[in-house]
């Protein structure tokens, strides 16, 4: 078998696997590339989205005065007596919401199932990220050793498990019903 | 809605053990990648040295680059095997679902980490967009690698199904037709084994679903 030979019979196989799940390849295609168009508008206007670094630094400010963590929030800084937290992009759970959203978007269902989806995910990622600044500002407070480790791992990595379960509860409790 | 249920149950179970796990070997893990980084670094011309200590660091022109913090970009791993442990595949397939998507993620965490020197050292713009979109990446490259090899699994438990089976063994017509025959007829019987066997040959689908 020559090598032409065997690249012929490569791209048969993966055209029939293809043709064989189409509805897969559509959802993946989709996925992938609301992903990336959702990106790469957010890389275009970052700088427009910088009332969401204030808005997050000003909610979990206020929630956590609310709850005895005083804090002193000035712009996108919330200080604490032992440090300083800079709210950045990634801490606005902007990009789980890209994903859930192209997630929701992508899978082959009824429109109003697509907006129930969204109005759902963007809500609750919002109150888990606000949670998760609550958490580190209790952490940041009173367990410094901690920090890194909590930060690091408990939320930040903890953020894909909810995006993903986040869609799981949406294909159960809105499509298939 | 039962098999769901477990699917997401085993999900969250070996997410939180594979987290307790990935505490204690990330910073291994860490210094993998900065040891494999090191000569493709090399190769791009970065005469780095990497310090492996309390610390693990590269030292590039004088100044240090740090990574004793980043497992961060690293985690992704844990909810990818989580994923595919909690799929009711067999383990010939665990294995080859594995060994497909770790070294894809490998591989990502690999750019994330090279991208770093030129953006840090020469404000290279493509560098800096590839920093930037790991961002993303980060969260969806698991979940993307998992679908891709899963969509067989996936396509059977979380969508309502038109097509309904006629158990091979009791007659009885059900979606969820490999759970029935799981639940309702004990292994043992050789007849029924062989009937199964035949009814599984007709329906090629069912080939993967526990």
């Amino acid at each position: 078998m020559t090598m032409l030979d065997k690249i012929s019979e490569i791209k048969k196989k993966i055209l029939y696997v293809i043709s064989n799940n189409k509805e897969a390849v559509k959802f993946l295609t989709i996925f992938i590339s609301l992903s990336l168009l959702f990106f790469l508008i957010y890389y275009l206007i970052q700088n427009s989205l910088n009332f969401m670094l204030v808005s997050t630094a000003s909610v979990t400010g206020f929630m956590s005065n609310i709850i005895g963590l005083e804090v002193y929030v000035d712009g996108v800084i919330i200080s604490l007596q032992t440090m300083n937290l800079e709210i950045i992009h990634e801490c606005t759970g902007i990009f789980a919401i890209m994903i859930s959203s192209s997630s929701i978007i992508a899978y082959p269902t009824k429109l109003k199932n697509k907006v129930i989806g969204i109005l759902f995910v963007i809500p609750l990622i919002l109150s888990l990220n606000i949670i998760r600044l609550l958490f580190l500002i209790y952490i940041g407070k009173y367990h410094m050793d901690l920090f890194e480790v909590v930060h690091s791992y408990l939320w930040q990595g903890t953020f894909i498990i909810f995006i993903i379960l986040a869609w799981f509860l949406w294909i159960e409790m809105v499509v298939n019903r | 809605m039962k098999e769901k249920m477990v699917f997401i149950g085993k999900f969250l179970l070996f997410s939180a053990i594979l987290f307790v796990i990935w505490i204690y070997i990330g910073r291994y893990y860490l210094i993998f990648l900065a040891q494999v980084s090191t000569p493709i670094l090399y190769l791009f011309g970065y005469q780095v040295s990497l310090v492996v200590n309390e610390q693990i660091m590269f030292t590039f022109l004088g100044s240090e680059m740090v990574l004793t913090d980043s497992y961060l970009n690293n985690y992704n791993i844990v909810p990818f095997i989580a994923l595919v442990l909690a799929t009711s595949f067999n383990k010939d397939r665990i294995i080859k679902t594995l060994l497909i998507g770790l070294p894809i993620i490998f591989l990502f965490h690999l750019i994330d980490l090279i991208a770093h020197f030129p953006l840090y050292y020469y404000g290279d713009g493509f560098a800096g967009f590839l920093i930037s979109i790991s961002a993303i990446t980060r969260m969806l490259i698991p979940f993307l690698i998992w679908f891709a090899l899963s969509y067989d699994y996936i396509l059977h438990s979380f969508r309502i199904r038109k097509k309904m089976y006629q158990c091979p063994i009791c007659g009885k017509t059900t979606h969820g037709i490999m759970m029935h025959i799981k639940d309702s007829h004990k292994k043992g019987d050789n007849q029924q084994e062989k009937k199964i066997e035949r009814f599984i040959a007709n329906y090629p689908e069912l080939k993967n679903i526990d």
